[in-house]
């Protein structure tokens, strides 16, 4: 099979499946018939390289197709209205960012990183930026989204609509099964080891009364995902109970403001947690390359570049909701 | 229906197939835009009934030997689309049809 053809054959597999197969056909056929009647390709030595460097252009293609589909889910499947979407994306700003800031405290903790931020004021500086950052931004959530949630459990309630209930008691159930599957494993340990992702493996040696390794990495794989699983049905939940459910419009006056400051203090919390890195790498190079103090065993260096991607989606995120929420509260 | 109103380089595309343009490589030649921005335009422009798509005649293609080209063709409401875009984007117009001002400098004198 030519080279152009197998780049089709393996750029099909990522295209929605509905039109998987008249999107092969097309770039399939208009490859073949480039082959066939282009003159340059057909006398030229760089044929083959022309029709590879031409079939790489169906990546775009492919990936916008699922961007197509995922934004006429957006809009159509879910039927939201503006606030609710403005309210949806700042669920997924905080959740992202939530997880963001749980692996960078968790990474940090109990590291030489906490001595360089006592020596190195500009170290300190970011990441006490990172701390207030996350209180405004977890203020403004509580402020416009909590009475929001509250009025929807009321009416759910009232109306009897248990699948609204139902995702609504997801966050605080996953929270409470993190919480039981955390004090049942430090039970199990003799209340010696807490089965943390981040306190695996690293360049320490282990107490003697802490489980082998082997059983710290069973278990903290098994908290990663938990905790991860967690946030993300979390989030999705609450957006699902939010587009079943009609906006109490006097309380969605609150999102406009509560969006921005959450839009405002995640991108702070970004921009810090970039400069804390940055500023880590001058002042405490060896601990932030060599020290595996990130989660399952990873350097500091590769937790610190997990968060910070995070960080930026989730403001991506925070901002999509922001300029939403911006927009005239109309029904669309 | 909303109003949709066309971009520069989806008006472009509509204005090579509606120049006899029909294939997604035909529109690159003519316009030099590239892949990535021709077909999710072409997808666009096709969800929103400006173009409708066919596959070429079984036997044009069996006769290569090669799979059936997906051709494309400017509809009614695309028609008057474009129309709306060229009076917009007026260097889409023929040179004679525009405005004094809109001429290169060169040719104002």
């Amino acid at each position: 099979v030519k080279p152009h053809l197998q780049v089709i054959a393996v750029l099909s597999r990522i295209v929605p499946r509905h039109a998987r197969a008249d999107w092969r056909q097309e770039w399939e056929a208009e490859l073949t018939y480039y082959e066939l009647h282009h003159e340059r390709v057909r006398a030229g030595g760089h044929a083959s390289l022309t029709l590879f460097t031409r079939s790489l252009g169906a990546v775009v293609d492919a990936l916008c197709l699922h961007a197509t589909l995922y934004e006429r889910m957006w809009r159509k499947g879910n039927h939201m209205s503006r606030p609710q979407r403005a309210l949806s994306l700042m669920i997924y700003a905080l959740a992202t960012a939530g997880l963001a800031g749980i692996n960078l405290v968790w990474t940090v903790d109990d590291t030489p990183l906490i001595a360089a931020m006592q020596e190195h004021a500009a170290l300190s500086i970011f990441w006490h930026l990172v701390a207030w950052g996350a209180i405004v931004a977890f203020g403004a959530a509580a402020v416009a989204g909590l009475p929001v949630l509250g009025v929807i459990a009321a009416r759910a309630w009232r109306d009897r609509r248990w699948d609204t209930l139902g995702r609504l008691a997801v966050p605080p159930l996953t929270a409470t099964l993190v919480l039981i599957w955390l004090t049942t494993a430090f039970a199990w340990s003799g209340s010696h080891w807490m089965p943390l992702p981040w306190d695996i493996a690293g360049d320490w040696t282990a107490p003697a009364n802490w489980p082998s390794t082997q059983t710290r990495w069973l278990l903290g794989g098994v908290t990663s995902g938990l905790l991860v699983t967690a946030i993300a049905a979390s989030a999705v939940s609450l957006t699902g109970a939010i587009a079943r459910s009609e906006l109490p419009m006097r309380l969605v006056a609150f999102l406009k403001g509560a969006a921005a400051a959450l839009a405002g203090a995640i991108g702070l919390m970004a921009i810090a947690v970039a400069a804390w890195g940055i500023l880590a790498n001058d002042y405490a190079s060896a601990a932030l390359h060599s020290r595996l103090g990130g989660a399952l065993g990873s350097t500091i260096l590769v937790s610190w570049v997990a968060s910070s991607t995070l960080f930026l989606a989730a403001t991506a995120f925070a901002v999509r909701g922001a300029v939403m929420s911006a927009a005239p509260f109309v029904r669309d | 229906m909303t109003r949709s109103y066309l971009s520069f380089s989806a008006a472009v595309i509509l204005q090579a197939l509606a120049s006899g343009y029909r294939y997604g490589f035909d529109i690159m030649e003519a316009t030099g835009l590239p892949s990535g921005t021709v077909y999710p335009a072409l997808r666009r422009l096709e969800r929103q009934r400006f173009i409708s798509a066919s596959w070429e005649p079984h036997h044009i293609a069996q006769r290569e030997l090669r799979p059936p080209r997906r051709y494309y063709e400017v509809t009614t409401v695309g028609g008057k689309a474009l129309g709306e875009a060229v009076k917009r984007y007026r260097l889409l117009a023929p040179p004679h049809s525009r405005v004094g001002a809109l001429r290169p400098a060169h040719e104002r004198g």
